[in-house]
């Protein structure tokens, strides 16, 4: 194993762990609220952990075959993860899923269920991200919150990371670059838990 | 564009008009207004929060009034918290 693939390898482990902890986080949120957007946040980073942890190990795998199906199933766990965060935005907004604002989820739904390639996959992702990235911009220009400022930025760096493993086609130094990216957005989007420490909420209703 | 509020939501929007009225006890009346509850759902909702031990009922000579229990003080604390971490995410609880 090369250098760079160990470092790629351990970036994007340290991904997987941040996309985690912020699963933690909303866990902990849904156990004290009982709120079902805390419980779809908790599920999609999760799912995301799982699915960036696959993504590391595939990277690392020898047989070609088996790297592939690993990278796969890690994609369609990430795009099913970007799906329920889309989800949630969807709930907030419109409250039920209907009438015209469904076709906005109909691409991503269509195209999973045509192909499972990767590459379909991250476009999925990729088409998601951008629908979570501006759902949350309008919701700061509403609320002009900076946390929410500050996951747009970290949305913003997943979805560049996204956009440019699927156009550059990264191998070595590229693909390490784009791990960073995608590192540095979630470990953005951790940092909403500062808010926890302010106020140690630990009460849950029933 | 049009908020959808969740029953989480409406919880906390009761048990904030509540607490808004604390010292002397919320009136029905002060409720319906603050939380925007239509009467029926404000008294199942009510009975909910006083079952679960967040609100305490008051019986009174015209009616009841409502105040926070100590665990509903901090049940709210907490949902207050939570609503601000679901914010930065661009979601409402």
């Amino acid at each position: 194993m090369s250098a760079v693939t160990s470092v790629s390898f351990i970036v994007q482990l340290a991904t997987a762990v941040a996309a985690g902890a912020t699963g933690v986080t909303a866990y902990k949120g849904y156990r004290a609220t009982g709120s079902p957007n805390l419980l779809r946040l908790c599920t999609s980073f999760a799912l995301l952990s799982i699915g960036l942890a696959l993504g590391a190990v595939a990277s690392v795998v020898d047989d070609p075959v088996l790297s592939a199906v690993v990278m796969i199933s890690g994609s369609a766990l990430d795009a099913a993860g970007y799906f329920l965060l889309a989800l949630s935005h969807f709930f907030t907004v419109r409250g039920e899923i209907s009438g015209l604002g469904t076709l906005l989820l109909v691409p991503a739904l269509s195209v999973s269920t045509l192909s499972w390639l990767n590459i379909a996959i991250n476009a999925v992702s990729l088409y998601l991200l951008m629908y979570i990235s501006a759902e949350t911009l309008i919701f700061y220009f509403q609320y002009r919150s900076r946390a929410t400022l500050i996951s747009v930025t970290g949305l913003l760096l997943i979805t560049a990371s996204v956009l440019l493993e699927m156009v550059v086609v990264p191998s070595g130094d590229l693909a390490l670059l784009f791990s960073c990216i995608k590192l540095l957005g979630f470990v953005i989007l951790c940092s909403p838990v500062a808010i926890l420490f302010r106020h140690r909420p630990e009460v849950k209703a029933s | 564009m049009t908020t959808y509020r969740s029953q989480v939501r409406v919880m906390a929007d009761l048990l904030r008009a509540v607490r808004d009225d604390d010292e002397e006890g919320a009136k029905v009346t002060s409720l319906l207004r603050k939380a925007n509850l239509s009467y029926s759902r404000m008294i199942d909702l009510t009975e909910e929060l006083v079952d679960k031990g967040l609100i305490v009922k008051i019986p009174v000579e015209r009616g009841s009034l409502y105040r926070l229990s100590d665990k509903g003080k901090e049940f709210l604390s907490s949902m207050e918290t939570f609503e601000e971490y679901a914010k930065a995410f661009g979601l409402e609880i």
